[in-house]
């Protein structure tokens, strides 16, 4: 089957997809043949050359889209869009600010969607999606009474003229692949399956070509798109207004992107709440975990001498460092009192990164941990670079996540591979990665967090059992193979469930594969008999 | 439990519920503090979700209580820049200058292309980095070439091109002053319509501070090479007024022209400059060769097509630069990033 592999991300160089999602995935299913559509990309990011993980192709989303050379439609702007198809272009312009902003208009969202990318298919619409009609169409949206995101006048939730600039210009960056070179027959219409990797924006090419061209989608979430956005948002640069503009199409697209998808998987059962919360069909959500391609590493060596604790996870507010923190201190006093004179104090090694904004976090951490081993200033040690769990498992003898913010199953199934004992805090995903192989510790509680460290550090023999059981477990699991078959599968399933397309020209004999096409394409082919879209 | 288990969050999470634009928002603050579906129980909620819509209806919208000052102007610093374009503008055409009263070998015309290519360097590099490389090298052609048809073809007295070239410095200030009232009026207007409004009297009162300011360089210009020349003062005014009347008036059209294009560039519509560029170029071709006089015949050339493409653009430009998206910042506003999808 040919299969469209849609991502959000810039172009990836070789280097990024050599041992990436896209890598397993593609050299994991070689029956099958792989295109990568890129929407971060532009015309001037280099092609890899040759293709990186067997892919059959790459295409960016610039004028042109797969060729690099210089193009004159960039000095002229390619075209514009005048007269009737203008007036469309703007009328489904109107219906998508409008679904965005009235409350009770969401429904009118697809349709906009479509329409939009009906309008456009000739080009010119980013050109117009700037343009002060644009602006007009924003501005009398926020003017509507009861719209969403606007608070009251006078207050600074008013939607200035800067805000709808800022947010046409937004808009216009998220609708961009509306206009991408991608829909024609050489492209996403001549695909079998759409695969819309990471949500967000990597759906609404796979959006248009189920609505133009009847190709089944597939969404896969490795972590959760929305709820990241939500998040991000919080400290994002953009007013009030527009704020609530963006998270609004954000949430109508992924609801869109959810009631169309064939078929969608997350990367944790945790996370398909979100799910089904904002409008998926539960019968077509399969959890996939994310494949570690380190299954084959062998364990790590005999504990380090002195006992150490491995932290890993964000540096920031809810990161769960200070609990982490504050449970050492409360560890080394209890070791302090128990330990047979000269036995080593244990050890904190904290691998994490502070993310942009959180610097002042990371400060004041830095001062907890002097604050609270005045005497010892080895008790605690920031490393200065953040290997993944993995790598920095030979100086460690248990792995602590304490974020109460969750760490994410990839992380958490790295650490259970190296065969070390996992303590977690119980959120997010972690019961379900780490189930009875580790232990688990309510949030934001450093009395627990001690108590389940020290239990494990005093305890050599269930310290080796559980890391085995853990390193089991993650092998079975979380490795690559059972994700890629589980893809396997999912691919046939999806197709399986879908009718074939009404074949352009069936006498027409095409270079044509073996099973290349399913029973009911020949059947749908044939006969006259209609099918249901979606029948199944 | 107290009757209302609901109070301790909302009193913790008060500031995200606050600016909260929707309830999926306080969902995923919430996950991240911890708060998952088992949790959620203890808030008497199914899930999440539910325990989230009650915070958002609890809490009364409150965005004041949010951060982000309005952006900072990037237009605010110019003085130095100008000046510096001044400087980097009058350098060629001083060059040429010196190097024709030295009386150097070459007075043909490789001297003055010479003359035209550093001009055009200097209008690219000034020209700043965020616009395709084709349209930058349109916009240098078209600026050096009609700064050439003056500094170098003879249209006007080395020392008034000398003032028009330098005088770039004070468009470019002119331009960024510009761009930063619209700044300011960007985050200070509700709608467009109170924009306009705003931003009307601006493009007079920046085309008049240029004239004014290109008037005194071209005087002080004046009267320094008549003071050079004489050696003695006495004949500085006599010289000054000894100008004809012709040679200001295609000094101010040219001037004016340039200023025009060069606000049509930093606002962004870089299109209309380089048509404007394009227009001027080719009207003054066209009264060249309907004055046909070929040595005398370059200041009218000059003055006629600078001054009937001003003419025009004036307004244009003044319609088209009272609009918001005229205004955008240089940068694009781009999403939040999301955190890597660890591949």
């Amino acid at each position: 089957m040919r299969i469209a592999l849609l991502t959000e991300s810039a172009f990836p160089t070789a280097r990024s997809v050599e041992g990436g999602w896209c890598d397993r995935l593609t050299r994991g299913l070689a029956e099958h043949e792989f295109e990568l559509y890129a929407l971060g990309a532009g015309r001037r990011d280099p092609v890899p050359e040759p293709l990186p993980a067997r892919l059959a192709s790459m295409r960016h989303s610039g004028p042109g889209g797969g060729s690099t050379g210089w193009l004159p439609g960039c000095l002229t702007g390619g075209a514009a869009l005048h007269g009737l198809r203008r007036r469309r272009a703007l009328a489904a312009y109107r219906e998508l600010v409008g679904a965005l902003v009235e409350p009770g208009a969401a429904e009118g969202f697809g349709p906009a969607l479509y329409a939009l990318a009906e309008a456009g298919r000739g080009g010119g619409l980013p050109a117009l999606l700037r343009s002060g009609a644009a602006l007009g169409v924003i501005e009398a949206a926020w003017r509507t009474p009861g719209a969403r995101g606007t608070v009251g006048p006078g207050s600074v939730g008013e939607p200035l003229v800067r805000d709808a600039l800022v947010a046409v210009d937004l808009l216009e960056r998220c609708l961009r692949p509306l206009s991408a070179p991608w829909y024609g027959s050489d492209g996403l219409a001549g695909a079998d399956i759409c695969h819309a990797v990471g949500g967000g924006l990597a759906v609404l090419p796979g959006l248009l070509a189920k609505r133009f061209h009847g190709v089944p989608m597939i969404v896969t979430e490795h972590s959760l798109h929305l709820r990241e956005r939500a998040r991000g948002y919080r400290t994002a640069p953009y007013r009030w207004p527009v704020r609530a503009l963006l998270l609004a199409f954000f949430r109508l697209l992924a609801r869109e992107a959810y009631q169309q998808a064939g078929l969608i998987t997350p990367g944790s059962a945790y996370d398909q709440r979100w799910q089904i919360h904002c409008g998926a069909n539960p019968a077509s959500i399969r959890v996939v975990y994310e494949g570690v391609d380190s299954e084959d590493r062998p364990a790590a060596d005999p504990e380090p001498t002195v006992p150490a604790l491995a932290w890993f996870g964000p540096i920031e507010p809810y990161g769960g460092l200070a609990t982490m923190l504050r449970a050492f201190a409360e560890l080394r006093d209890e070791a302090a009192g128990e330990a047979p004179e000269g036995a080593p104090a244990p050890v904190l090694r904290v691998h994490g990164e502070a993310p942009a904004g959180a610097a002042s976090y990371a400060e004041h951490c830095r001062g907890l941990a002097r604050q609270l081993f005045p005497e010892d200033a080895e008790a605690v040690v920031f490393e200065p670079d953040a290997p993944s769990p993995g790598a920095a498992r030979e100086q460690s003898t248990i792995v602590v996540f304490s974020g109460a913010n969750g760490a994410r199953p990839r992380q958490l199934a790295e650490a259970m591979l190296s065969g070390r004992p996992v303590v977690a805090t119980d959120v997010g995903a972690a019961r379900e990665v780490v189930g009875p192989t580790g232990l688990l510790v309510p949030a934001e509680d450093p009395r627990a967090l001690a108590a389940a460290c020290s239990a494990l550090l005093r305890d050599q023999e269930r310290r080796s059992r559980l890391g085995n059981a853990g390193r089991l477990r993650a092998q079975e699991l979380y490795a690559v193979e059972p994700a890629v078959a589980a893809f396997r599968s999912l691919y046939v399933e999806l197709v399986s469930c879908w009718p074939g397309r009404q074949p352009a020209t069936p006498e027409v004999p095409a270079v044509q594969q073996p099973f290349e096409r399913t029973a009911d394409y020949w059947v749908a082919a044939r006969g006259p008999v209609p099918v249901e879209a979606g029948a199944g | 439990m107290t009757a209302d288990p609901v109070h301790d969050l909302k009193e913790r999470h008060l500031q995200c519920c606050e600016g909260a634009v929707h309830p999926l928002e306080i969902a995923a603050e919430l996950e991240a503090a911890g708060i998952g579906p088992g949790t959620a129980g203890r808030y008497r909620h199914a899930d999440v979700f539910s325990l989230a819509e009650e915070l958002y209806a609890r809490v009364p919208r409150r965005p004041a209580a949010l951060r982000t000052p309005p952006p900072e102007s990037p237009w605010r610093r110019r003085a130095p820049y100008a000046c510096l374009v001044a400087v980097l503008f009058a350098l060629p055409s001083l060059g040429l200058w010196a190097f024709r009263q030295s009386g150097g070998p070459g007075r043909g015309p490789g001297v003055g292309l010479a003359a035209a290519a550093a001009l055009a360097l200097v209008a690219a590099a000034t020209s700043g980095r965020e616009h395709p490389a084709a349209e930058r090298l349109g916009y240098a052609l078209g600026v050096a070439a009609l700064l050439a048809l003056v500094v170098a073809g003879g249209g006007l007295d080395a020392a008034m091109a000398a003032a028009l070239a330098s005088g770039l410095g004070a468009a470019e200030w002119c331009a960024r002053w510009f761009r930063h009232i619209g700044w300011g009026h960007l985050d200070a207007a509700h709608s467009r319509a109170e924009f306009r409004e705003r931003m009307r009297p601006v493009l007079p009162v920046a085309v008049g501070l240029y004239l004014s300011a290109l008037s005194a360089i071209t005087f002080a210009a004046l009267a320094l090479a008549s003071a050079l020349r004489r050696a003695v003062g006495g004949g500085v005014a006599a010289a000054v007024a000894g100008t004809d009347g012709t040679a200001w008036a295609t000094q101010e059209c040219t001037g004016l022209l340039l200023l025009l294009v060069l606000l049509l560039w930093r606002c962004g519509r870089t299109r209309d400059a380089l048509a404007a560029l394009l227009c001027c170029l080719s009207a003054v071709g066209t009264a060249a060769a309907l004055t046909r006089s070929p040595g005398p015949g370059v200041p009218a050339a000059l003055l006629w097509g600078c001054g009937s493409t001003a003419a025009l653009l004036l307004p244009y430009a003044w319609a088209v630069l009272l609009r918001p998206e005229s205004h955008r910042a240089v940068r694009q506003p781009v999403l939040p990033a999301l955190p890597d999808d660890g591949s």
